[in-house]
């Protein structure tokens, strides 16, 4: 079926990498990584000190609209990530939102699991007891008289604040299908521009675990480094912690002409599977992740050839990325020598459900550069067919690109994109 | 493309597996669940799972740990629709999975008494490492699985081999609309051959918390832990598959009315978490098209994301040939969305 192109016409992203475009871009060439002992809160005696983090004093990017939102991005980090990135493009967005009438945009978003601000709770509770952790989570959401709570906040939030600040779309849906979250948001975006269901999407996501009761729990589960995470490396020992909140513009071609931009990058195809194996492991065999490569290849009507970089998922995790590596050698076969691979996770670390719209994001940047980033973390690889290059960035343009994000639960998605330079 | 729905089914306490709701909702009580009072303030109804373990299909024992209620609702209920409406194995390899949940804390998490020991260990550490020491030692490895956003979705795969598209939506009633809206766009671009949509929800205590303050008046709130879920299929295909179409997807839009022009022989209306909403979205329906709307809310309170399988399963019932009606759902913010619905 013939359907709608889509084009980026705006993408941005704050995380451990730069609170903007132009840090990014420059922390990407200098090879900067952002891993250093966590200062988001007391990490003393953990088994993983170390974690990537966006240092900037968020408060400077806040509104200054209310009071309330001071107190709810003083519980939730994930909401102070994403108020400070609209605050900063707002006037941007709104032009370019201007002009496209309320029913043909909509909001996709990824996101994590609910806020539980442990650390906030246990100060304020009185007395140990179930009645008594009820009567405090009740006064802690009651410090405010609004229909906000700043505890445990709702999912909805987040889309409901960017349409406070942007103006009113037709639906805002939230994806919550964790590592690949946004990922999947992005696709669901897209899959929506390419029938006309919409001229517009406001896309992304945000998520960090940067807080003691997600984090201390992830620790536990064995998937966190003691050190430094080095994607494909054979001495990866697990995925360092990161936080991002990023928001991408989609728009089809009535969209952009509406918006009168000239955007330089297209969504050509995007694929999604499912392993149906084990809810904390990937099918060792792969075929999920192959699955989702193969479907946004055909989507995209390119062969593997064409492709010139995958900005692979590549946690440093052991069942990983062995499996994506494997599935990427079965698509590729004899037919792409030049084809080169790496993860940006050792700089940036993992954002969990923001992973797809900061690795969305550094694809871009690397696409608007003319380089591909280097894997830093690898000294000696997993044994492949694959390049995987190591110490310096590569200056290559990338004609196409592909990222790919898998999750917990078995969810797979790769997103294709065109440079239109 | 014409897209039909091809199966559905549902759990709730009082309907159990594999019935139709419209053969009990007549003697079904009206909500009879039990009434905690939260804080000695709030009276809330929360009627809660109790899931036979003798059902053919029940999860094995070493995913119970993982699981909530409505999730082993969720996962036995898909198993009976696959069965039921007859799909292979190859059309498993390219069926779509698109879920919502209503929220994502479960049992362990809300365990309060644990967590005030945890909380506990923290007011009394003196220093940073002991209190992340003695911290760490109260959290189990399991509450990332468990608090998983997509455990339902992930475990519906794993029992019945759906590989297709698969995505989870969250977290209001309108999140199954979401999952609708996105599974039709699937079919149409062919990126699906089918798609099994639907919703659980899982009442308790926390999503009392985390929706107390959008709700107009704290008056008589009551939810209940259910799922729903149905096949969708371009009509085409499923007729040549010879699959029976109970209803057809005719439009579906967020923060629209239908043009004042369309009648509609039946409107069902959901979404509200008190009887005071749910009266006054009743009200807003007889105002708008000066016909009454049908709300299971008395019977279940609210149904979360199962709301939106649960009213189709209504129509489905009550709709005779050729008849159609409007699926109202909104949201605690006021979002809403109309699904209008045909039988064949």
């Amino acid at each position: 079926m013939r359907h709608e192109r889509v084009y980026i016409v705006f993408c941005e992203t704050i995380s451990p990498l730069g609170i903007n475009r132009n840090t990014l871009n420059k922390n990407l060439v200098e090879n900067f990584i952002a891993v250093s002992p966590i200062q988001q809160f007391q990490a003393d005696g953990l088994a993983q000190p170390n974690a990537c983090e966006v240092k900037d004093d968020l408060s400077r990017f806040l509104p200054q609209d209310s009071e309330l939102w001071d107190q709810v991005a003083n519980h939730d980090r994930k909401f102070a990530l994403l108020a400070a990135l609209i605050e900063q493009h707002q006037q941007t967005l709104c032009e370019l939102l201007a002009n496209i009438g309320a029913k043909r945009k909509g909001i996709s978003l990824g996101l994590g699991a609910n806020v539980f601000p442990m650390e906030s709770i246990a100060m304020e509770v009185e007395e140990l007891s179930t009645h008594g952790l009820y009567r405090t989570l009740l006064r802690v959401n009651q410090l405010v008289n609004s229909k906000i709570n700043t505890t445990f906040n709702h999912s909805d939030l987040y889309g409901n604040y960017i349409q406070h600040r942007l103006g009113k779309v037709a639906f805002s849906k939230n994806v919550l299908t964790a590592c690949s979250s946004s990922t999947q948001a992005i696709a669901l975006a897209a899959a929506k521009i390419m029938l006309g269901g919409a001229d517009v999407m406001i896309t992304g996501g945000v998520d960090s675990i940067l807080n003691n009761f997600a984090y201390i729990s992830f620790g536990k589960l064995g998937v966190l480094t003691p050190d430094k995470c080095r994607p494909f490396d054979v001495n990866r020992n697990g995925a360092i912690a990161g936080e991002c909140a990023g928001i991408a513009i989609l728009a089809s071609e009535e969209g952009v002409r509406a918006m009168g931009v000239d955007p330089s990058f297209e969504l050509i195809g995007f694929g999604n599977s499912m392993d149906a194996y084990k809810i904390t492991a990937p099918d060792p065999s792969g075929w999920g992740v192959e699955n989702a490569i193969r479907k946004a290849l055909k989507m995209s009507k390119i062969s593997i050839s064409q492709l010139d970089y995958i900005n692979a998922h590549g946690t440093g995790t052991r069942s990983n990325d062995e499996v994506e590596l494997r599935a990427i050698e079965r698509v590729v076969g004899t037919a792409n020598s030049n084809l080169v691979v790496s993860s940006t996770k050792d700089r940036h670390g993992h954002s969990i459900a923001a992973a797809g719209i900061q690795e969305f994001h550094v694809l871009l940047s690397s696409m608007e550069q003319g380089l591909i980033p280097a894997n830093l973390g690898i000294q000696k690889p997993i044994e492949t067919r694959l390049h995987l290059p190591m110490g310096e960035n590569i200056g290559q343009k990338i004609q196409i690109g592909m990222t790919n994000n898998f999750a917990f639960g078995g969810v797979n998605c790769s997103l294709m994109v065109k440079n239109l330079r | 493309m014409k897209i039909g729905v091809t199966g559905i089914q549902h759990w709730e306490k009082a309907i159990g597996f594999g019935h139709s709701l419209f053969d009990f909702i007549h003697h079904l009580p009206i909500n009879d669940g039990t009434i905690e009072n939260v804080l000695n303030a709030y009276p809330v109804t929360f009627r809660k799972g109790e899931i036979s373990t003798e059902h053919p299909f029940y999860p094995k024992a070493s995913d119970l740990k993982v699981m909530r209620d409505d999730t082993i609702a969720s996962v036995i209920c898909a198993q009976l629709l696959l069965k039921s409406a007859q799909y292979g194995e190859y059309e498993k390899t390219e069926m779509g999975l698109l879920f919502a949940n209503s929220n994502f804390i479960d049992n362990g998490i809300l365990d309060f008494n644990t967590i005030a020991l945890a909380i506990g260990e923290i007011q009394k550490a003196s220093s940073a490492i002991e209190k992340n020491k003695s911290f760490a030692a109260e959290v189990s490895p399991l509450i990332p699985l468990r608090t998983l956003n997509n455990s339902t979705q992930s475990f519906i795969s794993q029992y019945t081999q759906i590989k297709g598209e698969s995505t989870t939506y969250g977290s209001t009633c309108l999140s199954t609309a979401h999952a609708l809206d996105d599974a039709m766009t699937l079919l149409q671009l062919g990126l699906s051959s089918s798609v099994l949509v639907g919703g659980s929800h899982f009442a308790n205590v926390f999503s009392f918390l985390n929706q107390y303050l959008q709700v107009p008046v704290i008056e008589k709130y009551a939810e209940s832990t259910s799922c729903a879920i149905f096949v969708l299929e371009p009509a085409l295909q499923a007729i040549e598959g010879g699959r029976d179409i109970s209803l057809f997807i005719e439009s579906l839009q967020f923060d629209e009315w239908p043009e004042p022009t369309i009648s509609f022989d039946r409107i069902y209306c959901g979404g509200a978490v008190t009887a005071f909403q749910s009266n006054l979205l009743e009200a807003k329906i007889q105002l708008q098209f000066d016909k009454p709307a049908m709300s299971l809310f008395p019977y279940f309170g609210s149904l979360g994301c199962s709301e939106l399988g649960f009213l189709l399963s209504m129509a489905m019932h009550q709709l005779q040939s050729a008849e159609s009606a409007l699926i109202y759902l909104e949201d605690v913010f006021g979002t809403f969305c109309c699904l209008t619905v045909k039988k064949p």
